[in-house]
């Protein structure tokens, strides 16, 4: 077939394509689009009031078990209140009572005039004085900017609860996030007490760890339409403040590690000739330690979009996501071999063209080696789609 | 060996005006606006990705209320519409789409297939379909979206013989597969 005949028979199956299909398209509409917007917006917002409500009910909660010892409320610090019941207002406690310094919620810092540290990268993200707002703060001229969530933790050990919060602003795609630590000043204002961390792609949680760490899960990825899932390498770091500032001191600090010792190798994907309309493949991950000690926290993180994987059967690590999955190793021996073989089935047609295809090019796939919550720093390259 | 033209070769000539599938390149006031002039041309270029019309106005809608989410970021941008196009084809290729796919492939296993719909109205989504997703989405960005292979390497990250490349072996096989009698039957 000549150029000219190939290009006229491509517009004219571009053409007749356009031409019959824009008719059935159903435009849903605009404002269906605000709507749904909305309805998230609402939903969002009533999610972050309830673990709101559920903050503020575990003082309550805690000082309303220890009352039933007829022991009184526990005194936990020196500039705690003996009023018997936390949730009054002050005007009903004693008027010698020391003042009572309560815990820092999430609802409270979601409707505070707070100090933020400067961000990692400014980006024109608000910092200095913020207003909050049901926890947004920023927009018009500065990047929107929200309080995401808050927990409570005695940071500086003087039996008050502290508190630490994660936020975002919506400077970039994705956009930058911040954990920043608060006090309870004696007048009953909120201090910032200082930054914990920013800088790290994905502050996903936050949670108060023993004697007065805090702890935050981070992750390596982040993006506005959730794509990054599988490969996140998600890790729980400890942090501490010593007064003046935070400090890591648990957990990893790097999402990737350099294992010289071991190697690891693909092998293609090659599916066998079809039976009964559908082919089976298998590929084949072999991780050989050449050190000196066993490895026994090695795992393979796959997503494989080319078929559907139905050996071996892993840990999910995307919910209700059949294509992905992490599967532990059984510790390797010094000079061993250990081999994970994944067998699937091309029931789509996905992997439908006869000949070789490197497998990068066939969708989004993914195989990933990790040790412990780190991934290696240099992945094994994918191999290639060979149909038989 | 087949040359890949560059912008405005006539092989991409389109009765479908230009405005409908690519839209103008600044962008339009409000969001009303860009929803009326986008919605049907980036349905148009998701389906041929996707092969399935319903599931790509899904997938323009999502992109779209995305956008209207953040639309007091997206008015300053010289150019909304690319946001919102990148925004949906993230959508038909990543994890959103593998997720709705995934649970729709267990509801399959339970269905009766109807009759398909008639052969010469899906050739070129059927010729599509048995392209690799690199393939098919840079036959698509050119010839549905129109846009230049230029364009399509910076959205790529990719060098333009990259692309070259891509659309040569994309427009082989599917020539292939629309002039191949045993096909589409």
């Amino acid at each position: 077939m000549s150029d000219f005949d190939l290009d006229a028979l491509l517009a004219g199956a571009v053409d007749e394509y356009n031409q019959q299909t824009l008719p059935q398209i159903r435009t849903v509409g605009s404002g269906r689009a605000r709507a749904t917007a909305t309805h998230r917006k609402r939903v969002h917002t009533a999610i972050m009031s309830a673990v709101a409500l559920v903050v503020v009910a575990v003082p309550v909660g805690v000082y309303a078990a220890s009352d039933h010892n007829h022991n009184g409320p526990p005194v936990v610090g020196s500039s705690r209140s003996a009023s018997p019941a936390p949730s009054e207002s002050p005007s009903a406690a004693p008027s010698s009572a020391p003042p009572t310094l309560a815990a820092i919620t999430q609802q409270e810092l979601s409707n505070a005039t707070l100090s933020l540290p400067s961000w990692s990268d400014g980006n024109g993200c608000p910092s200095g004085t913020v207003k909050l707002r049901n926890g947004q703060f920023g927009g018009g001229n500065v990047p929107a900017s929200q309080l995401l969530k808050a927990a409570s933790v005695d940071l500086d050990r003087d039996g008050s609860a502290d508190a630490v919060a994660i936020f975002i602003c919506h400077g970039g795609d994705p956009g930058l996030e911040m954990a920043v630590a608060f006090h309870r000043a004696p007048d009953g204002s909120i201090q910032t007490l200082g930054k914990v961390v920013t800088g790290i792609y994905t502050i996903a949680d936050v949670r108060a760890g023993d004697a007065g760490t805090v702890q935050l899960q981070v992750s390596d990825l982040a993006g506005s339409d959730g794509a990054a899932a599988t490969g996140q390498v998600k890790q729980w770091r400890t942090y501490e403040w010593d007064g003046t500032g935070f400090n890591q001191t648990a957990g990893s600090t790097s999402f990737t590690v350099a294992v010289p010792a071991l190697t690891v190798t693909l092998s293609d994907l090659t599916f066998e000739a079809p039976v009964n309309g559908k082919r089976t493949g298998t590929m084949t991950v072999t991780l050989r330690n050449g050190g000196t000690t066993t490895i026994s926290n090695a795992s393979v993180v796959y997503e494989l979009t080319v078929g559907t994987v139905t050996a071996p059967t892993c840990d999910q690590v995307v919910a209700d996501l059949p294509f992905s999955g992490q599967c532990a190793v059984q510790p390797i021996a010094a000079g061993a071999t250990a081999t994970v073989t994944f067998t699937m089935i091309d029931d789509q047609g996905a992997a439908a063209s006869p000949g070789s295809t490197p497998l990068q090019e066939t969708g989004e796939n993914l195989v990933q080696i990790r040790v412990g919550d780190q991934k290696l720093a240099t992945q094994p390259p994918l191999g290639k789609v060979i149909l038989k | 060996m087949i040359a890949v033209s560059q912008r405005g070769a006539p092989e991409r000539a389109s009765s479908v005006s230009r405005s409908a599938v690519r839209g103008p390149t600044t962008g339009p006031a409000d969001f009303e606006e860009l929803y009326a002039a986008h919605f049907s041309g980036l349905v148009l270029q998701i389906n041929a990705y996707v092969n399935n019309l319903t599931e790509a106005q899904d997938l323009v809608q999502e992109a779209f209320t995305r956008a209207v989410a953040r639309w007091d970021k997206l008015a300053r941008y010289d150019d909304p519409a690319t946001w919102v196009r990148r925004v949906a084809w993230n959508l038909a290729t990543s994890r959103w789409r593998r997720q709705r796919t995934a649970n729709a492939f267990l509801a399959r296993q339970r269905e009766q297939h109807a009759p398909g719909p008639n052969p010469d109205r899906v050739a070129l989504t059927a010729a599509l379909a048995t392209l690799p997703p690199t393939l098919r989405k840079a036959f698509v960005l050119y010839y549905i979206a129109q846009l230049s292979i230029t364009e399509i390497a910076n959205e790529e990250d990719v060098a333009e013989g990259t692309v070259k490349s891509w659309l040569h072996r994309a427009r082989t096989q599917v020539a292939a597969h629309l002039t191949d009698p045993r096909e589409g039957n």
